[in-house]
């Protein structure tokens, strides 16, 4: 028997690829993959909530759960008195709905935070902030708020957003595994979760649509409609803007021109706030500087 | 946030995964041509010499290489649609040749003239053994038997 030293060739374990090559194709295909399954999967879950009945909903998000346990108002008698307010001021701004809009029913709560928001939770909650007192003057601008938020639930959004939510990450975790931790999943679900901003920002966009023709039904004409969003932009002036694909609003600027345009179509004159609700976004104003 | 932080282990990753694989292929090659005399089969029985006594000693290389983050990523999206998982080939080549060449040089200073009866065998070295599909590195091990010559024969 012989032996011939020969070195044996290169290429066979090995192929001599350029790496990025496979990487971008590897990428950018699972991106484009993964965009159709959620997108596809979002529109199904979208179409179907509307099938969930409101009692439903209210049952299933009742004013006991657990998640709801932060966004309670407090026991002063301010605080029940300005949630009393709240619940009547949208109580009679759902009067004036519509009849298909009649199986609705709304609770209030006010959060303990002194950042001017307010935001819709499923089961008919809305939430608003302390801090919104103190951003709007009249009765007007904070039934526009009110209107938005109820907007978002005769559209069902709150729901949607959560079924939408939730078929998605079933889907992430059917892909990846359900260990949470991988840096694969943590980068997937960045990419499915800027999908879903664009369908965030279509539904505010509606419900400020459908909140300036409530308040114009309700008041006879839509002045206060724009007062929290020009607050937001005064705001906003100082932190920088987030460009508008990263953010699940539409961008201040767009919303308070249509709104304005509206306003001076239809001036009217506007209600003022109410005493109580003065001092309560004083106080709050004050425990913020604390 | 979370985005910048991935790229920046994938550049970093990229970057010094290269370097490293470029460098140890030249070495592994280069190690190859000079070592590329002492013959390694896979033969168990040793050649009949007449003159003299052979003498048979154990003979092990080892080598773990570890994967890098960009070739982690780049192997784990194409797990997810299948096909030839060239990242972990060529960790595992550069990890086979260079046990194989660590075994030889061992025996080379045995004054072996060949190893018989070589074998190779490779193992994961998981970060977190609790955790499945996931390789930190990759062990391979040559052993084999070399034979020297030993006392001459006396008739």
């Amino acid at each position: 028997m012989r032996y011939t030293p020969v070195q044996p060739p290169e290429g066979i374990n090995v192929i001599d690829e350029h790496p990025l090559k496979s990487f971008f194709i590897l990428t950018v295909g699972t991106i484009g993959v993964l965009l159709v399954v959620v997108a596809v999967l979002g529109l199904a879950a979208d179409y179907l909530v509307k099938y969930i009945p409101v009692e439903y909903e209210q049952n299933l998000f009742s004013k006991e759960s657990v998640y709801l346990m932060p966004f309670a108002t407090d026991k002063s008698e301010e605080g029940l008195q300005t949630k009393q307010y709240l619940q009547n001021l949208v109580d009679e701004l759902h009067a004036v709905a519509g009849e298909e809009y009649a199986g609705h029913h709304f609770q209030v709560e006010i959060a303990d935070d002194y950042e001017a928001n307010a935001f819709a939770v499923p089961g008919g909650h809305i939430v608003v902030t302390k801090g919104l007192f103190s951003s709007i003057e009249s009765e007007n601008g904070l039934s526009m708020i009110l209107a938005h938020e109820m907007a978002h639930h005769y559209e069902r959004h709150p729901l949607r957003s959560t079924g939408r939510g939730l078929v998605v990450s079933l889907f992430l975790l059917t892909v990846l595994g359900a260990d949470g931790s991988s840096f694969l999943q943590g980068f997937l679900g960045n990419t499915a979760s800027i999908t879903n901003l664009a369908f965030s920002r279509q539904q505010e966009a509606d419900s400020d649509v459908f909140a300036s023709d409530l308040l114009m039904k309700f008041y006879g004409h839509a002045s206060g409609a724009a007062e929290f969003f020009q607050y937001v932009e005064s705001e906003e002036g100082s932190i920088g803007e987030v460009p508008s694909f990263l953010s699940t609003h539409p961008a201040t600027e767009d919303r308070i021109s249509n709104l304005i345009e509206l306003e001076n179509q239809h001036a009217g004159d506007k209600k003022p706030l109410p005493n109580f609700l003065n001092n309560y976004a004083a106080s709050a104003s004050e425990q913020e500087e604390q | 946030m979370e985005i910048i932080v991935l790229l920046i282990l994938l550049a970093t990753g990229y970057f010094f995964g290269q370097r490293a694989e470029k460098k140890h292929f030249k070495s592994i090659i280069e190690r190859e041509k000079a070592h590329l005399h002492f013959p390694v089969v896979t033969m168990r029985t040793p050649p009949a010499i007449a003159q003299h006594e052979l003498n048979a000693e154990l003979v092990a290389g080892n080598a773990v290489i570890s994967i890098d983050f960009f070739k982690k990523f780049v192997a784990s999206l194409k797990m997810l649609f299948g096909g030839r998982v060239t990242q972990y080939e060529s960790l595992l080549d550069r990890a086979r040749r260079e046990a194989l060449l660590r075994m030889k040089e061992q025996a080379a200073l045995k004054n072996a003239f060949v190893v018989m009866n070589a074998r190779v065998e490779t193992a994961s070295i998981s970060k977190n053994s609790k955790r499945r599909n996931s390789v930190g590195a990759i062990e391979v091990l040559a052993y084999g038997t070399a034979i020297s010559l030993g006392k001459k024969i006396q008739r």
